[in-house]
């Protein structure tokens, strides 16, 4: 179930529909530039769930249900830039949720133009459903080539490890025994090469 | 480290999401400087961003709009359709219509637009349309009602 969104912001804390204008205006260059990179791994992270959505769509759609008073206000108690973290968390997480892994691809998903610019359609050859074990696959080697990137980096390999068994920062640290600074270096180091 | 049974999906999603909060958590000048090295200006990027979401409100207010331009149109439908008890007569209409007004003096603003707020350049069809709004209101069954009730 999709976060409950009609969770009650009192109203004297609930943004009007000027504040959150006057709130996008007064972004900053760092603040905006962490709403698109943020948007983008989480779409990167849903694959086929994201339903040919990007991360622009994302990102939108959590300023539109902050604009919808029986949706999803803003409590100003909290920065508008982590309202609307909070609000493509909590998007991105429906969308893979109420995605249908038996769903059809859509034909563009899977027309590649070859370098002679022809453009095969897969549709031609194959079902119009995509078996399970395709995705997984998919998933498998995305994960084989992000780890094939920092083949002589063991600590970034360490904490991706950690990650796919679904720990926490701290529990990888302290299971590797390295400082904070020695992980979010690790991670910035991953960030600029995924 | 502990290990337990995960899909491959579900792996790639965890490894993508803990890029996105680290993102959140990153401090401006790391933000600043990674997309200087994506070879992007920082500057540039940002507004495209606030364009995302000054689109996305524009979108918004115009399907709003849109929703209540059709609510609108679908009352003026309904209206239209309905069966109106009303006088016969365009002599009848207009007394009923000042009848209304004497004894609901602030329906007369309500309904009127200032340039016939004097009463005199109303056409029957703007009586006709203004008696038409007050018996959707039920204020000519509650007229009705206490003139009975006068009787």
């Amino acid at each position: 179930m999709e976060e409950k969104l009609s969770r009650r912001v009192p109203e004297e804390k609930a943004a009007s529909q000027d504040e959150i204008q006057t709130a996008i205006h007064s972004l900053t260059e760092a603040e905006l530039l962490r709403l698109e990179k943020f948007a983008r791994w989480r779409i990167r992270g849903l694959g086929r769930a994201s339903g040919g959505r990007d991360w622009e769509d994302l990102l939108g759609e959590s300023l539109t249900d902050t604009l919808d008073d029986d949706h999803r206000r803003w409590n100003k108690s909290v920065s508008f830039v982590q309202h609307l973290l909070g609000a493509m968390r909590s998007i991105s997480t429906a969308w893979k949720k109420k995605f249908d892994p038996d769903e059809a691809y859509l034909e563009s998903e899977v027309t590649r133009a070859s370098s002679e610019g022809e453009v095969p359609s897969v549709l031609l050859e194959a079902p119009s459903t995509a078996p399970d074990a395709e995705r997984v696959l998919m998933a498998k080697q995305e994960i084989e080539k992000i780890e094939r990137l920092f083949i002589d980096d063991p600590l970034v390999l360490d904490v991706i490890g950690g990650w796919r068994s679904e720990m926490t920062g701290p529990e990888i640290q302290e299971a590797l025994g390295i400082s904070q600074t020695e992980y979010e270096t690790a991670v910035r180091r991953m960030r600029r090469r995924i | 480290m502990p290990k337990k049974p995960q899909s491959y999906e579900e792996e790639l999603a965890a490894i993508m999401n803990a890029l996105a909060e680290s993102v959140a958590e990153a401090s401006d000048g790391e933000i600043l400087a990674e997309t200087q090295e994506e070879g992007a200006d920082p500057a540039e990027a940002a507004e495209h961003v606030r364009n995302v979401l000054l689109n996305a409100a524009k979108t918004y207010r115009q399907r709003r709009l849109r929703e209540a331009q059709q609510q609108y149109e679908f009352h003026i439908a309904a209206m239209q359709e309905r069966t109106y008890n009303l006088p016969a007569t365009a002599e009848e209409r207009q007394k009923l219509l000042d009848l209304v007004f004497a004894q609901q003096p602030a329906m007369r603003s309500a309904l009127l637009t200032a340039q016939h707020r004097d009463f005199t350049s109303l056409t029957d069809t703007d009586v006709e349309s203004c008696l038409k709004q007050l018996q959707e209101l039920g204020l000519l069954d509650e007229l009705s009602e206490s003139e009975e009730e006068k009787k």
